[in-house]
């Protein structure tokens, strides 16, 4: 039998990186954050890493727009399945750091962040995805709709069931419900 | 200008930063090569110290190297290795993103691996792997270089006999390469998974696999997977018992290898086809594939190898009884094995072995010992 080597012959050389960048960078932002319900402060460097190991890899390279798309794929997944261990998703100094202004009212109502972000969690993944673009990231309901790829009237009422059905979550389970500071917090898992 | 246009920027530029060092430093690495020629193989360690040595562009070559070596001499592909993983490990933290100095260091231990692989010091390979994984861990990124780390550690572990976490790693990867669009290297990993149903002997589920991976191979026109994946059909047809298709993929594996000039692996084709023919009981098919291996080898100056074909054919004489042809092509390699630059009580050996099988009881267990004593040396070598 023929032993195998992992080596691969170089293929094809590609010419204008800032060009590629430009044109992949939002979609594969994207990718992962509508996708994979990557954070989207997260979600930027992610890609920004699968640029840089691009640059390694290029040589094997046949097409660069779906060896991306596969990169931030992949590194979603595994974002997710690193989170998964230490059980962190957001850092709750990154949280205020990023807030908008507008969500101040959010994080006075609730009894505290970490009480937040249990309630986010115990969301289904499109409904925390969406009060993080909100009342994390600071989105304007354009930006959401623009993310989301729906119309801004529509994700505006989006936004609104969200809330309510974060509020509804949040009478159910009471401060008692939420998991003491220093237990591990799952992130659900998005689907892939 | 808000802090988030300015990371943006801030990311762009060392993109294209990286973009243009790598892209300079390809260009400026073709001397490294030529210095590791004119190098003794003893002296290579100390290469790491020079300035050229100590770009990523280096290590590519050197990486290069270390592959195009594994085959013909694995000792220098593993002294070529341990040189690029001192070198990496030595770059500062600073020299590089921090993720491509992940994939160059990472590159560098799944290279060391592979060399150890084939010198089959399993456990000092599976020690790099764990290197390899280590440096990669921290970088959600680098999915692809994880699997191509993963290829080898699926590769040891069919060398190990671990079939099934051989045959579940293959799997992982090969779906990372192809969710990259790496077709090459799914191909790889699909072998992986056939290459172990040979070993359980699901010859016929082996051969089943190794047909659609031709297929990929063939679409991917990928001529060095075509070849290999012929010969690799042939081993499973010969255990199939269906010996004429068996010899049309050989015959097939070997026109390949031809037409892409890839001498060591003709010779390979035909000794290990003559071997196995010979075991499934096809001993005129297989003493002709032999035959041509052991000129090959002469042709090659591999005088120990061609050797080891002559005594084949010798030991295969002797068991149905052709005594006289078995002597005169003993004398034959005796002849040819006195030329070669080998250690003398090799040589002695098989000297004395024309005489033993004129004498002896039991000329094919002498031949056995000999055709032992040549291979455990070439092993060493």
């Amino acid at each position: 039998m023929k032993a195998l080597n992992d080596s691969v012959p170089p293929k094809r050389d590609d010419g204008d990186f800032e060009q590629i960048y430009l044109k992949h960078f939002p979609f594969l932002v994207s990718i992962a954050v509508r996708k994979f319900g990557v954070p989207p402060s997260e979600a930027e460097p992610l890609v920004h890493e699968v640029f840089l190991s691009y640059l390694k890899r290029r040589r094997e390279i046949h097409d660069v727009h779906a060896w991306l798309l596969g990169g931030i794929c992949h590194a979603s997944r595994y974002y997710w399945r690193q989170f998964g261990r230490t059980g962190e998703m957001v850092e709750i100094e990154e949280l205020y750091e990023y807030a908008a202004p507008e969500s101040h009212d959010i994080r006075n109502n609730l009894p505290d962040a970490l009480t937040a972000r249990a309630v986010l969690d115990s969301l289904p993944p499109r409904y925390g995805l969406i009060l993080r673009l909100r009342y994390y990231d600071g989105c304007s309901i354009a930006e959401i709709a623009e993310k989301l790829g729906v119309k801004p009237k529509y994700a505006q009422k989006l936004v609104s069931k969200c809330i309510k059905k974060a509020e509804k979550t949040y009478q159910a389970k009471g401060p008692k419900a939420c998991p003491p500071a220093d237990a591990p917090n799952k992130p659900v898992s998005p689907s892939s | 200008m808000p802090s988030s246009r300015r990371a943006e920027q801030a990311r762009l530029a060392e993109f294209l930063e990286t973009a243009e060092r790598l892209k300079n430093e390809r260009a400026a690495a073709g001397a490294v090569l030529e210095v590791v020629e004119a190098t003794p193989a003893e002296a290579w360690p100390s290469l790491a110290e020079r300035p050229e040595f100590q770009t990523n562009a280096a290590l590519e070559r050197l990486s290069d190297e270390v592959r195009r070596r594994l085959d013909r001499n694995p000792r220098e592909a593993l002294a070529l290795s341990e040189l690029a993983t001192a070198t990496a490990d030595a770059l500062p933290a600073t020299a590089y993103p921090a993720v491509t100095l992940a994939q160059i260091r990472a590159m560098a231990w799944k290279d060391r691996a592979n060399a150890l692989r084939f010198l089959g010091r399993y456990d000092e390979a599976f020690d790099a792997i764990a290197r390899a994984e280590q440096v990669l861990e921290k970088h959600v990124a680098l999915g692809l270089d994880r699997a191509v780390v993963d290829l080898v550690k699926a590769m040891t572990l069919v060398d190990v006999g671990r079939f099934h976490d051989a045959q579940t790693l293959a799997t992982t990867c090969g779906s990372v390469f192809l969710a990259h669009g790496d077709l090459t290297r799914a191909l790889y990993a699909g072998e992986i998974e056939a290459h172990v149903l040979y070993e359980q002997r699901q010859y016929s589920d082996a051969h089943t696999l190794y047909r659609s991976l031709l297929e990929v191979a063939a679409a991917a026109e990928d001529a060095v997977e075509q070849a290999r994946l012929h010969n690799n059909l042939g081993y499973c047809l010969l255990h199939l018992d269906n010996f004429s298709d068996a010899n049309i993929q050989f015959s097939n594996a070997i026109a390949r290898f031809t037409d892409l000039g890839c001498e060591t692996e003709i010779t390979r084709t035909h000794r290990g086809a003559g071997l196995l023919m010979i075991a499934k009981g096809q001993v005129r098919k297989g003493l002709e594939h032999l035959q041509r291996a052991r000129e090959l080898f002469v042709g090659a100056a591999m005088f120990e190898e061609a050797t080891l074909c002559g005594l084949s054919i010798v030991e295969t004489l002797l068991s149905r009884g052709d005594n006289e042809e078995a002597a005169a092509v003993i004398d034959d390699v005796a002849r040819q094995f006195v030329g070669a630059r080998t250690e003398q009580r090799l040589i002695d050996a098989v000297a004395t072995l024309q005489q033993e099988i004129a004498i002896s009881e039991t000329p094919v267990e002498a031949v056995r010992n000999v055709y032992a004593m040549i291979e455990s040396t070439t092993a060493r070598l």
